[in-house]
């Protein structure tokens, strides 16, 4: 598996500029804090994934790169999480 | 059809994009990018562990930080980063002068970002918020800082590429720094990402 | 080109690099109770009694310390050499660099050893204060010095990149890791603003991961040497 193609590059802007609109929009008290968080760190997470597929253009042949980059984002994604809900 | 876009592309993608198993850019580079990475997943650690230590401290200072400004910061970014893979995806089809506005329009939007950062820095620091104010905000301005600090090694890299895209052919050595640059400004881009998420977002019950 | 290059001495000087790291380790960090350092927020009383107690330790490590400090300004003169055949100009800036780079970091290594020395010299007879200022005064200054290491580390990686050939003599990747270790030392910067947590002298970033990322760059970059000193003499 190679993972996805190239998607036009303003299609890719606007999932990431609209996943990040909703996540300030739900801080901000649209929903309750600890759904806003963490679909704030989730959201955050499937942006970098899109950046790592789109924008950075590594896919899943590309070893160890690619491994490495999930590796990081899962790591990252449940530090955060854990940051939050251990508190 | 499916089949046909993809010949399409292939051809149209001189080199690495479509490649399986070499990445796009130098592979050094690459070292440069995961090695950053893992410093910060180490400050994310550091963030992470302070806030279950004094969760009430965090949740007070994230509320003085201006979730808009983060918000447009994040916007800048991603925008500037669209027309960074624009240029990308033009310089691999040899399309100089949609490389050459790709990047001019990358550095452009880029630069807002530091406009934008100096202002909600100096609103801090004139509130008498600081360094040394408590855990949370010694994190906010040291990973912030450091960030700001590779954003400006960005803005650096940007104008080497439009400098070498106006004197040199696109060839391949010259798509292979930009692919390079590129991947940099992206990780700019995305550990924006986190630390919005991770400073501006998780607002405490 | 010109005839063979005369690379004697290269691999003994190239064996400086590990040495020094070895001994500093030893001497400075273990004896001198350097790694890991007394937190900065360590009452002065504290530090004094320990190096009344300790002087004759502190001594000798310090000065063996002293002694060997110059080996790491020749392995890093010898990875200029190296650097020279790689860009294939010996007289090129950035050969230059890398050597002041490396010299300059010997320098503040002495320096910064002569104050700890200073404060074991006659501990007894110094205010605890006095000893506190000196084992802060040789922190800061070691740590803060990391510009010049970071100009040996830049100009190094930015020299082996500039390699033609098809295998390069040092790998592109430890370039741009040396690179990166050059620009992760900036983190020094925050080191005078804490008395704890991560950024203090002790903390885990200035501390542990700067000191990490420097232990792994030196070695490996030896080995790397030493491979390209047999392709260099095979050319």
């Amino acid at each position: 598996m190679t993972g996805s193609r190239e998607w036009p590059v303003w299609v890719i802007w606007a999932v990431l500029a609209g996943a990040s609109v909703l996540g300030f929009v739900l801080a901000e008290g649209y929903a309750s804090p600890p759904v806003a968080a963490t679909v704030a760190i989730i959201l955050a997470a499937l942006k970098i994934h899109l950046v790592f597929d789109q924008y950075m253009e590594v896919h899943w042949g590309h070893r160890p790169l690619r491994p490495i980059l999930g590796i990081w984002l899962a790591a990252s994604t449940v530090i955060l999480l854990i940051g939050y809900w251990a508190a | 059809m499916r089949e046909a876009v993809q010949a399409d592309l292939a051809s149209a993608n001189s080199q690495s994009a479509t490649d399986d198993t070499i990445p796009p850019g130098d592979s050094g580079v690459w070292v440069f990018i995961i090695a950053d990475m893992c410093a910060f997943a180490l400050f994310f650690v550091l963030f992470a562990a302070g806030r279950i230590a004094q969760p009430e401290v965090y949740e007070a200072s994230r509320q003085q930080l201006d979730g808009a400004i983060g918000l447009a910061n994040t916007l800048i970014l991603l925008t500037s980063g669209a027309f960074m893979a624009q240029a990308v995806r033009a310089a691999r089809k040899g399309n100089r002068a949609a490389t050459l506005s790709g990047l001019g329009l990358a550095l452009g939007v880029g630069l807002l970002f530091g406009i934008t950062k100096a202002f909600e820095w100096s609103a801090k620091l004139n509130q008498g918020i600081g360094l040394t104010t408590n855990e949370f905000f010694t994190y906010y301005f040291v990973f912030t800082g450091i960030h700001f600090l590779h954003f400006v090694v960005g803005i650096g890299v940007l104008f080497a590429l439009i400098a070498r895209v106006r004197k040199f052919d696109l060839d391949t050595t010259q798509q292979r720094w930009i692919e390079s640059g590129g991947a940099y400004w992206h990780m700019v881009d995305l550990l924006w990402i986190v630390l919005f998420a991770m400073l501006y977002l998780m607002r405490a019950a | 080109m010109e005839g063979k290059v005369d690379t004697r001495y290269w691999r003994f000087c190239l064996w400086m690099g590990p040495t020094f790291v070895l001994v500093f380790f030893l001497c400075w960090g273990v004896l001198g109770h350097n790694f890991p350092p007394f937190p900065p927020d360590t009452p002065a009383s504290e530090v004094a009694g320990w190096f009344r107690e300790n002087h004759n330790g502190v001594k000798l490590g310090m000065v063996i310390a002293m002694t060997f400090a110059p080996a790491y300004g020749v392995w890093g003169y010898a990875l200029a050499k190296i650097l020279g055949q790689v860009i294939r100009d010996e007289h090129n800036i950035i050969v230059q660099l890398a050597r002041l780079g490396a010299a300059w970091t010997t320098m503040a290594i002495l320096i910064a050893t002569s104050f700890w020395l200073t404060a074991a010299f006659r501990p007894d007879a110094l205010p605890d204060w006095m000893i506190q200022l000196l084992y802060d005064m040789a922190w800061l200054l070691i740590d803060l010095a990391y510009a010049v290491t970071s100009v040996q580390l830049f100009a190094l990686g930015i020299g082996f990149l500039a390699d033609k050939r098809e295998v390069p003599l040092i790998p592109k990747w430890l370039a741009w890791y040396g690179i990166w270790v050059g620009f992760m030392f900036a983190a020094e910067c925050l080191m005078p603003y804490f008395m704890n947590g991560a950024f203090a002298r002790n903390g885990i970033l200035n501390f542990w991961i700067e000191f990490l990322i420097w232990m792994v760059w030196v070695p490996y970059l030896t080995i790397c040497g030493f491979k390209a000193i047999g392709r260099i003499e095979q050319e």
